[in-house]
């Protein structure tokens, strides 16, 4: 079975063509940038509607299949931004008809969740979803994904794109803040971890607060990262203690720091358990881990009758797979 | 010495048999980091446990030093392992109990069924490690939310005995706030909470 999918939940509209084993036949994207720092919805919706037919038609095309014997289209219904994902919905209107293929809405996140288990050889991790505007520590239990900690205010990445526009660094920061922290020191800043939840803000205003007093980029750079990705890699650990489960599993845009991924490999090595990153390439959104979970719940008996629509604030854990 | 546990924090011995807690160095925390957190939790535990122990069950502090605690051995089943099978009242139990920590602005910080024992028919709580002390209702939600979060992941069969151990929880000086606070905190994962800022460039 050759399934479409589709993404635009946040900054990235993607669609790729994958078929039930898994093979990727096309996986094209387009994202939104902007050089000033942050993300404005209905300015990343505008850009998804400009260039949504141009991204479809090359998923197609590069596959090199017949249209017509695309039997499933899938796209990501939430969570995300609303503006965005209703660009993401009137795509799949506009084509189904045309390919007379079955419809199914899947979760972002759990497209994240399920490609990894694909694109990696691990087979029941403990998660770790970080990107933008997402932080969550997920397991697999009882037919259920469940959430074993969360930040309880903003993503990771969102927080270090927060110190970047103050600092002066472009959207993404991630990427600029981990090369710059290469030359750092370490600058005490508060640490903030309760149970297996997290917080970033009040640490990106201390740091902020520390700029404004002269401390350098790259010595906040560097601290900001190790407060962050320590906090970070501490509740991971506490859920692998918790849940007794032998594997990690990084995913989502946050996934691309080295930095990151050396710290989570220390501390598998350290428990004796094994450790995971998804290739860079599906880190962060794409259109490859919808039109695979899509492949997935078809698979699982989901049914595509349902009415089309948006789920901009449905939770992982609210999904039974 | 006999290694009791491996956390993932803190390792736990027995030296005559008193209990060591000893928080071991992560190798993925840079020195600086790593050792500011040993010490000040090992600090703030010590302390949390001494104020602690005037109030509910909890193991009597022996000696503090640098990154080590020694503590009285408790000596029972971790509620964990029987949580299926606590009865009503010793669930409500339960409820007092963080009530008289709160009532005394104490946060335990790590409320889960692995940080609580059954020794000699009584509940001990044990582990304040990342424990702090706040009269904040916030604070106090929070750690009820974690409490329930942990029944819900671990023992997602059970999730009604947390009602029943807030019904112990009324013994709390702000027993009404701290639920109506709950209800929010439980409200505000990423993005129902986020639901205005979407509108804005929060994101």
């Amino acid at each position: 079975m050759l399934c479409l999918g589709i993404e635009s939940t946040a900054h990235t509209f993607a669609a790729a063509v994958v078929n039930e084993k898994g093979k990727i036949l096309s996986d094209v994207r387009d994202s939104y940038t902007t050089k000033t720092g942050g993300i404005i919805p209905t300015e990343a919706a505008m850009h998804h509607k400009n260039v949504h037919l141009n991204v479809i038609k090359k998923a197609l095309e590069d596959s090199k299949v017949n249209p017509n014997n695309i039997k499933l289209i899938s796209y990501s219904h939430g969570p995300g931004l609303g503006p965005c994902l209703q660009v993401g919905l009137e795509a799949v209107k506009d084509f189904f008809s045309s390919l007379k293929a079955e419809v199914i809405g899947v979760n972002h996140c759990l497209a994240h969740l399920t490609s990894g288990l694909l694109f990696t050889k691990a087979q029941d991790p403990v998660f770790i979803f970080t990107s933008g505007a997402n932080t969550q520590i997920i397991a697999f239990e009882d037919r259920k994904y469940r959430i074993f900690g969360e930040t309880l205010d903003i993503g990771l990445g969102n927080a270090l794109d927060k110190f970047g526009r103050v600092i002066g660094l472009g959207f993404p920061s991630g990427p600029l803040i981990e090369n710059l922290a290469k030359t750092g020191k370490y600058i005490p800043l508060p640490y903030s971890v309760k149970g297996m939840d997290l917080t970033f803000s009040g640490i990106v205003t201390a740091a902020i607060n520390l700029f404004k007093k002269g401390a350098k980029k790259e010595d906040l750079c560097f601290s900001i990262q190790e407060t962050f990705f320590s906090m970070l890699t501490e509740v991971v650990e506490r859920a692998m203690a918790h849940t007794e489960k032998k594997e990690a599993l990084l995913i989502g845009g946050v996934a691309a720091n080295r930095r990151l991924c050396e710290m989570l490999g220390i501390m598998c090595r350290e428990r004796k358990a094994r450790f995971f990153s998804v290739p860079l390439q599906y880190a962060g959104d794409n259109a490859v881990m919808i039109a695979w979970e899509g492949l997935r719940a078809y698979a699982a008996g989901k049914s595509s009758k349902e009415q089309l629509s948006i789920k901009p604030y449905e939770r992982v854990d609210e999904v039974v797979i | 010495m006999r290694i009791i546990k491996q956390g993932a924090e803190a390792i736990l011995y027995l030296v005559d048999n008193k209990l060591v807690k000893e928080r071991i160095r992560k190798g993925y925390r840079i020195d600086e980091l790593d050792t500011r957190l040993r010490v000040s939790r090992t600090k703030r535990e010590a302390k949390l446990l001494e104020t602690a122990t005037k109030i509910i069950n909890v193991p009597h502090i022996l000696n503090v030093k640098d990154v080590k605690i020694e503590m009285e051995f408790i000596k029972g089943a971790l509620l964990r392992d029987i949580f299926s099978l606590l009865k009503k009242e010793r669930l409500k139990t339960i409820g007092e109990q963080i009530a008289l920590l709160h009532n005394n602005s104490i946060i335990h910080g790590d409320l889960t069924t692995s940080n609580m024992i059954l020794a000699d028919d009584k509940i001990y709580f044990i582990d304040f490690g990342l424990g702090f002390f706040s009269n904040k209702i916030e604070d106090k939600a929070v750690d009820l939310h974690l409490l329930k979060q942990a029944i819900e992941s671990k023992h997602y069969k059970y999730v009604d005995k947390f009602k029943i151990i807030l019904v112990g929880y009324k013994a709390a000086e702000n027993y009404k706030e701290v639920l109506e606070r709950l209800e929010k905190v439980e409200k505000r994962g990423r993005y129902r909470m986020k639901e205005k800022e979407i509108e804005g460039r929060g994101l």
